[in-house]
Formats: structure tokens, sequence, C-alpha cells
């Protein structure tokens, strides 16, 4: 589980942390870890733990138990000099109405040593943001793009997108990830990219977590994923009771999603490994062509059922 | 480090509300200049000091509302704290920024209002170094309470509306529970109108460590609510209340009026009952006597009876509606012609301690003018005595006495003393604007017999029923304890309803009247009596003795020795007073009587006085040719 490319400390480094609201376990031993440079796709159903894991990364919450750092050191012990080097963009944006990006950038200025007024204008161009037009009259849109123009003039050392691209169009949407790629690629800023949409991080993240029930169900490559997981179907005339696709005792295997409709019947497995293409399926059933979506959610919801 | 961000804060702060912060410090200025000017409108004033109370009573609590809702309640029950709380500041710090600024900004109004009085004050506010800091402390204490609750209550969301009200319903419950006596105690203590601006000597420690104590609490209420839980309570709390809630709240709000109204009925003080057998009292008028020994039953009767008359003639002649029980207690300790010394409770209707046994009519007279003037002093809501109207109490009440029996019963002793009492008064005599310094220079019954002399004049020019018309215009309803009616009642004073009754100004009266009373003088029975009045100034000094003993000693000067009465007696009367006390009750301090003579000094009293004590030295002459005393010289010095 740990990994350490860069010989050093993780960006981002969580082990074992519980955390509860009152009666309601949000996380029950989430552990993950982020290395230097490298852009960190946070994938889970709403609920399952996604906006709790960045309070805690922010600092805003302290875990109950186990350990959450940062560059190797512990937020509450560094609350200050570590936000000073994380962009934030969460899935809302509050801005004071009454701040401009002007008067915002001024405001942040004095919070972050190392705000980067070129590079806030230069996005702030980029974006076509009005210098001097108040935030409360900027749409969700604009605002998204100016959260993200305030977190890159911070120049900073992590980047954390709490679901940023929620409710955007899919131009604004296609322009913010840009951005975001560019970003990542050009400055090696390390970035958790926390979203329920598998597509927004497809072709930024270098790796992926998946969370649900508060603990990280799968931590890997998207690509490991997608290889691993297969789905195969078979029509109804052709089923029945306790048809299996083939025989996978050579596998270690996951039933992740079993479902039926009155023309097919429709078994998703996880494989400990890359998922095999050459062997041979039983009478009646084809391998079932799956998106990264329908990948994702089959391993969410395999977790949710607690199938094995 | 803990501070980093601190001061762009408190800068994104003043951007963000300076403007209003401005416009609300240029808004309560201005109101408290236009009280001031209004002040200075009214026909009787209030010290600049009392206009501080106004700010601190009603104003400052609005500001600090604002000021809450626009530091606090936008703040953290508004989106833009997901945007704070991921800012590099600690939420600590944060918090701790509006709530000093906000206090920061709530003393400064208190402390410019305060050098606002101290600008305005006249040597008669005395608002020296001391009185300034007991002042200020005060006044901070409010303010720190006030801030601390509007902090608190800020961070409730919709539900601050329903916190105000509840305290308010809390304040109201210690108003009316009859246990508490909410005059001493914190912020009540600290806002008592009537001593705010007059307590000069002593600070209330008490009740200001009382009042700091629970703004304390509020305050570090206010700092844990959005500390508490990470946040996820205020978030909560900046939730809408649903309707059902708001039902709940409403059953809730209802089922506490409810019991609290039921509470306050139970509360209602009952009427004060003389416990003992020796008592004479009647119904219709409420009328009790309380005397000591069964043989006192047949004076005690003879007074009812007098009360009576005068009681219910007054009751159908004026619109006073439902008057309150009149109870006399004998008390035999007192003399019989200081009739004056009597006690009045507002809590129980009129309450009158006298030493009726051997009234004789005069006596007779002075104390149910006492009865008439308490009475119409409390169905008048105790608003008849401020300055404009209280000659107009007085003189009525004595004449209202007087006319009842026999008018000219007691005619010649009055105004002799009124004519008396005018050698010691620069004329004109304004008895509208200066009464309480008339009262002080030649006492309260000389005074009173001033007045009764100025309603004889009314009278004779305008006829009996227009003295009644009078009284029933100023004297008999009720003021509005609004702050509305009270403005008003400011407002109007005596001028209008005079010229509006007589067509004169009162001050052509009183020019008149003087000219008048000046000619009574001629009259045989009324110069009899003051010829054998010498003419008599004194004067007061201080020194210390051997053994470091302030003494006061007082000399008499008689002009005319030869008709100084064999029986005279002299008396002195000192007491410590503070700059605002107009008033000196008649039997206050300390009383040396001496026998009357021209071997100065008189008097010569040993007192406990010390440097820069204000004293107040009042001189009389008593002869058996006059009922009461006649004062013969006023000072008030100041120890050196």
């Amino acid at each position: 589980m740990q990994r350490n490319a860069s010989g050093g400390s993780p960006a981002i480094a969580l082990e074992n942390v519980h955390k509860r609201y009152g009666t309601l376990q949000v996380l029950n031993g989430l552990s993950l870890n982020v290395e230097r440079g490298e852009v960190y796709g946070f994938l889970g159903r709403n609920g399952a733990g996604k906006s709790t894991t960045i309070r805690l990364l922010m600092g805003i919450s302290q875990a109950d138990s186990g350990s959450v750092k940062l560059f190797g050191q512990d937020i509450a012990n560094a609350l200050i000099p570590i936000r000073q080097r994380i962009g934030y963009v969460a899935q809302e944006q509050h801005f004071y109405p009454w701040m401009s990006p002007k008067s915002l950038g001024k405001f942040l200025n004095g919070l972050y040593p190392n705000w980067d007024k070129a590079r806030y204008q230069e996005l702030l161009d980029r974006f076509e943001l009005p210098l001097k037009r108040k935030s409360a009259v900027f749409s969700g849109g604009m605002k998204a793009k100016l959260a993200l123009s305030v977190a890159l003039a911070t120049r900073p050392l992590i980047l954390i997108l709490d679901e940023p691209t929620a409710g955007m169009d899919p131009v604004a949407r296609r322009e913010f990830l840009d951005l975001v790629r560019e970003e990542t690629s050009r400055a090696g800023t390390t970035t958790f990219f926390s979203t329920h949409l598998i597509d927004d991080i497809e072709s930024i993240a270098s790796r992926i977590g998946i969370v649900e029930h508060g603990k990280t169900i799968y931590d890997g490559s998207l690509y490991d994923l997608s290889k691993g997981v297969a789905a195969y179907r078979i029509d109804s005339e052709n089923d029945y009771p306790d048809a299996i696709p083939g025989e996978f005792a050579m596998h270690a295997v996951q039933a992740l999603q079993h479902t039926k409709s009155p023309q097919h019947r429709t078994l998703v497995l996880r494989f400990a490994d890359v998922a095999p293409t050459n062997i041979d399926l039983n009478m009646g059933w084809r391998v079932h062509p799956m998106s990264l979506e329908d990948i994702f959610i089959a391993v969410v919801a395999g977790e949710s059922q607690g199938q094995t | 480090m803990a501070l980093a961000g601190a001061p762009t804060i408190v800068l994104k702060e003043f951007r963000e509300h300076g403007l209003s912060m401005l416009l609300l410090a240029l808004g309560y200025l201005a109101t408290l200049m236009l009280a001031h000017a209004q002040n200075q409108k009214a026909v009787f004033s209030m010290s600049p000091l009392e206009i501080l109370l106004l700010a601190i009573t009603l104003i400052l609590p609005l500001i600090a509302f604002i000021m809450g809702n626009r530091l606090v309640s936008a703040e953290f029950l508004g989106h833009t704290r997901q945007f704070v709380e991921a800012l590099p500041i600690k939420s600590w710090v944060f918090v701790s920024i509006k709530y000093f600024l906000g206090l920061f900004y709530m003393a400064s109004l208190a402390l410019a209002a305060i050098a606002y009085a101290w600008l305005l004050s006249d040597s008669g506010d005395a608002l020296d170094e001391n009185l300034l800091r007991i002042i200020a402390i005060k006044t901070l204490s409010v303010v720190f309470f006030i801030w601390g609750v509007v902090f608190c209550f800020s961070f409730f969301g919709y539900l601050r509306f329903a916190l105000y009200v509840a305290l308010g319903l809390v304040v109201m419950t210690l108003i009316f529970y009859p246990e508490f006596n909410e005059k001493e105690f914190g912020p009540f203590a600290l806002l008592d109108s009537g001593v705010f601006a007059f307590e000069r000597d002593e600070l209330p420690v008490k009740a200001v460590f009382q009042t700091l104590a629970m703004g304390a609490v509020f305050s570090v209420g206010g700092f844990l609510l959005p500390l508490m839980r990470e946040g996820s309570l205020l978030e909560a709390l900046a939730k809408p209340v649903s309707r059902s809630n708001l039902v709940v709240l409403g059953v809730i709000g209802v089922g506490v009026l409810a019991t609290l109204g039921a509470l306050f009925e139970s509360w209602e003080k009952e009427e004060y009952q003389f416990s003992s057998d020796h008592v004479v009292s009647q119904t219709t008028p409420p009328i009790s006597i309380l005397y000591q020994e069964p043989q006192h039953l047949s004076q005690s009767q003879v007074l009812l009876d007098a009360i009576e008359t005068q009681i219910v003639s007054l009751q159908s002649e004026l619109d006073l509606g439902e008057l309150p029980t009149v109870r006399v207690v004998l008390d035999t300790d007192l003399s019989a012609d200081n009739v004056n010394d009597v006690r009045f409770s507002n809590a129980d209707g009129v309450l009158l301690r006298a030493n009726y046994l051997s009234y004789n009519s005069y006596s007779m007279a002075v104390l149910n003018t006492n009865v008439i003037h308490q009475l119409i002093q409390f169905v008048s809501g105790s608003r008849r005595t401020f300055e404009p109207y209280h000659w107009l109490l007085d003189g009525f009440s004595r004449w209202w006495v007087e006319s009842n029996v026999d008018i000219k019963q007691h005619e010649h002793e009055l105004f002799a003393r009124a004519l008396y009492g005018l050698n010691f008064l620069e004329s004109p005599v304004d008895l509208s604007g200066n009464w309480q310094w008339i009262a002080d220079a030649v006492n309260y019954p000389t005074a009173e017999a001033l007045a009764y002399t100025a309603f004889r004049y009314f009278e004779q020019e305008y006829g009996r029923d227009k003295v009644l018309e009078l009284a029933n215009i100023i004297l008999a309803p009720t003021v509005s304890e609004s702050v509305v009616g009270m403005v008003k009642d400011r407002l109007t004073g005596m001028q209008k309803p005079f010229a509006a009754l007589t067509g004169a100004s009162l001050d052509d009266f009183f020019y008149q009247w003087q000219e008048w009373l000046e000619a009574k003088s001629s009259d045989p029975s009324i110069s009899k009596l003051l010829e054998s009045l010498p003419m008599v100034s004194a004067t007061v000094s201080t020194q210390i003795d051997v053994n470091g003993v302030q003494r006061l000693v007082g000399n008499y000067n008689f002009d005319n020795g030869e008709v100084l009465a064999v029986d005279a007696s002299c008396s002195m009367q000192h007491v410590l007073v503070s700059p605002f006390d107009y008033e000196i009750g008649y039997t206050s301090g300390e009383l040396d009587v001496q026998p009357c003579s021209t071997v100065n000094p008189v008097h010569d009293v040993s007192s406990y006085y010390a440097a820069g004590d204000r004293v107040f030295v009042a001189f009389e002459y008593k002869a058996q040719s006059f009922n009461q005393a006649l004062r013969v010289g006023a000072y008030r010095l100041v120890i050196e």
C-alpha cells in the first residue's frame, strides 16, 4: 500500500482513519497514499466519505483515530503552513459576494505567502473572468473557474479538488479539466481529485482510489481496474438456474454485480489480476463490454452488497 | 503563527462592514445630538448623562443587533463560512476577530457618547474624573454584556429571534417577580435611571462583576458554538427553521406566555393591610388610620373624617379615576408641628406617618395637603413632581385643602410666609422654571405658600372653575409611561395649556401675581405677622479643630434684633449631597437646634465631612407666630 517513488514522505498519507459524526461512522479505517506529483482520482458515491476525507486533509475536521499527514507532517500540528500550500476547489464556490476577482486576489494575497499575482491575472484572462465584477453575479461555472484560478495562484504543492465540475455545463467542464490537466503536467502539482464522475479523471489520474462505506475498496491504476473487471451476459432463453459464465477456478474472483432482466442476466466479476480473455465460456454466455463508469458502479455496488 | 492572516481578515472586515459601521456611528451621533437638541428645547432638561443612559439602553442594543447580524450571522450562517474554513487561518482567530471588532466598535460608540456627555456637561453636572470613571466602568460593563448576548445569539441562525424574545420574557419575569429586586442586580442596577447619572461616589462593584460575569458567559458561549463539533452544530443552526419546528416553537411560545401570564397574575402584590386591631378605616374612599392605643381612637376618627372630606370632594371635582388607599400611621416619635416628616411609598398607595394627636387646624391642613399631593402624584404616574408642574401640584394641593375648609383660616400666615420668602428670591419669580431652586432657598413650606398664593391670584382672576379646569388639564391625566408619552409630555410643558386656558402667558401671570402678592403686604393682618419677624441672614463657615475634625459654624445677623422673639429657635440643617440633588429632604441629614441669639456663633458642630465633599447647609428661624419654620439661608459648599 505504501508507495514512495520520490523517496520523500508521501504528499498525502492517511492511515487507518476513523471519523464519526454522532452515530454515523463516516470513515471506517480509511487508508491511502498520494505520492508527490501524482494525480490521484478519489472516487466514491455520495456519502461514501469523500468530503469528510477532504475536510480532514484541509484540517477542518480532526480524525477520531488514525493519522492524516501531508508531506509527512500532521495537519493538526502545522495547519496554517500546510493550508498555505494547498490549493482547494470546493464543489460549490462561496466567495464573498461583494468581492470581485480583483478584490478577492488582494484579500488572498495577504493569506498566502506564495500568492502569484501574475499567474492569477493570467488565469483570469484565460477564463475571461471580469476583473471588477462582483462574484455574486457569476454563474456556477465562472465561480468554479475563479476558484481554480485562486487555487493555482497560491502556487500550491497540493491541489485538492472536491467534485469541482458538478453542475458545470459541458463546455465549462471541458475548459476546467483542460486547465487541471495542463497544470498538473506542467507544474507537477500533486493533485487530489475527488469526484463521483469517473470521466473527470479518466484522462488525468495516474492512480485512483475508490472509497465506500468509509474505507478504500480499490487503490491502483485506472488501467488495472478496467482490466481486472469483466462483465458476462446470458440471454434468458439460454439461461438456467446456477448457470455460470465459465470455469474460473484458476482465478481469484469476486462477483461484483449480479443483475437480471426479462431479457438477460448479467454477472460482473472482478479478478485479482487481469481478467482472462482466452477462457472458454459456457454455452450462451458472452463477454459484455463495460465503460469505466460501469466498472466503477460495479465495484462500488459489489462492496456495498458485500458480495464475494 | 497562530495569528497569521489576522490583519488581512481585519482589513476584510473593515472593507465589508466599514461603511455600515461608519453610517451607524454617524446615525448614532446624530441621534445623540438630536436628543440633546430636544433636551435643550424641552421645558425641563435632563443631564447629558441621562442622554447617555438613553443611548446605552435604546440605541446601542439596536446597533449591537445590526452588527451581530452583519459580523456574525451573515458570515457564519451564510455559505461564505465554507470558503472561510478552508483559508489558512485558525477558526478561533477568525471568531475572535469578529468578537473583538464588534466589542471594540460598541465600546467606541459608548465612549464617544460619554465624551459627548462630558463636552455637554456644565457645572451642575460636575462631571469630574471620579464620576467619569464610574460612568465609564458602568457603561463599558453593560456594553460588554450587550455584545456578549448579541454575539452569542447571532450564531443561532433563525432561532436567534426566538432567543431574543425569550430573553425579553426572562427580563420581564425578573422585573415582575416580587422576590427579585432587579435594581440591585447586574445590568439592571447599572442602568437604573435613578442612580446612573447621579451616583458619583461609589462604584457598584457587585453589579459590575455580575454584569461582566454574565457578559463573559454569553461571550464564551458565542466562542464555543462555532468551534463545537467542528462547526457541524453551526451548520445545523444555519438551516432555516422548518414549518414543523416553527409550529413547535409557536406552541412552546404560547405555552410560556400563558404560564408567565398566570405567574405574573399570581405574583401581583396583594394590597398592604394594617394588621393591628387599632385601625379605623373606610372603603369609599379607601382610607385607613393606624393608631397605637385605644385612647387614640377619637383623634384617629377625626383625622379620617378630615381626609375623607378632602378626598370625596376632590374625586367629584377632578377626573382622577380610581384612587388608591390612603394610609396614615400614627408615629408619636415625630414632633407634632413637623408634619412634613411623613413617608410615602407608592407601592401601597399613599402611606404617611404623622403624629396627629395634637394637631391644630394648620397641621391638619398640612397633612391633608400631603395626602392630596400624593394622591395626584399617584394617579399621574409620578410625573407631576417634574419641575414645570411641581409648583402647580403643591399650590393646588394646598389651595384645595384650604378652600375646602375655610379659605380665610390660614391665609394670613400663608401670605406672610410667601412674602417673607420673596425676600430671598430674585425678581421676577418663576415658579415653573425654578421650582426646585426656590424650594431649596426658602424651604418647602414657604415654596408651597408661594404656590398657594399664585393659585389664590389665579382664582381671583379667572374664577374657581378655571382653577379646577387647570388641574384637570395638567394634574389629573395619567402620563403615558411609554417613551413617546414621556417625550410628548416633556415637549408640551405648562406654557401651551396655560395660555390655551387663560389667554395669558405664564410669564405674564407670574409677573402679575408677584405684584399682587407684594401689594398684600399692606394688609394689616399680614403686615403684623411680617413685622413680628426679624430680618435675618445666616452664614456658614468651616474650620478644622485641633483634633482635626471638620466643624461647621453658623452665624446669624439680625437686622432688627429688637423683635427677636424670646421663644425663637434657630436651626442649622446640614447634609452631604450630590451635585444633582436639588431638592433636599426637609429632615435629611443632621439638625442642630439652638435658642436664637444675636451672639455668634449660634451653631458650632463637629461633622464627618471630608475635603471635597459637597454639603448642603440650611438655616431656619422658628417663632410661635408661625406654625412652621422659615428658612433664612441655604448654601451648598464644598469642604476644602
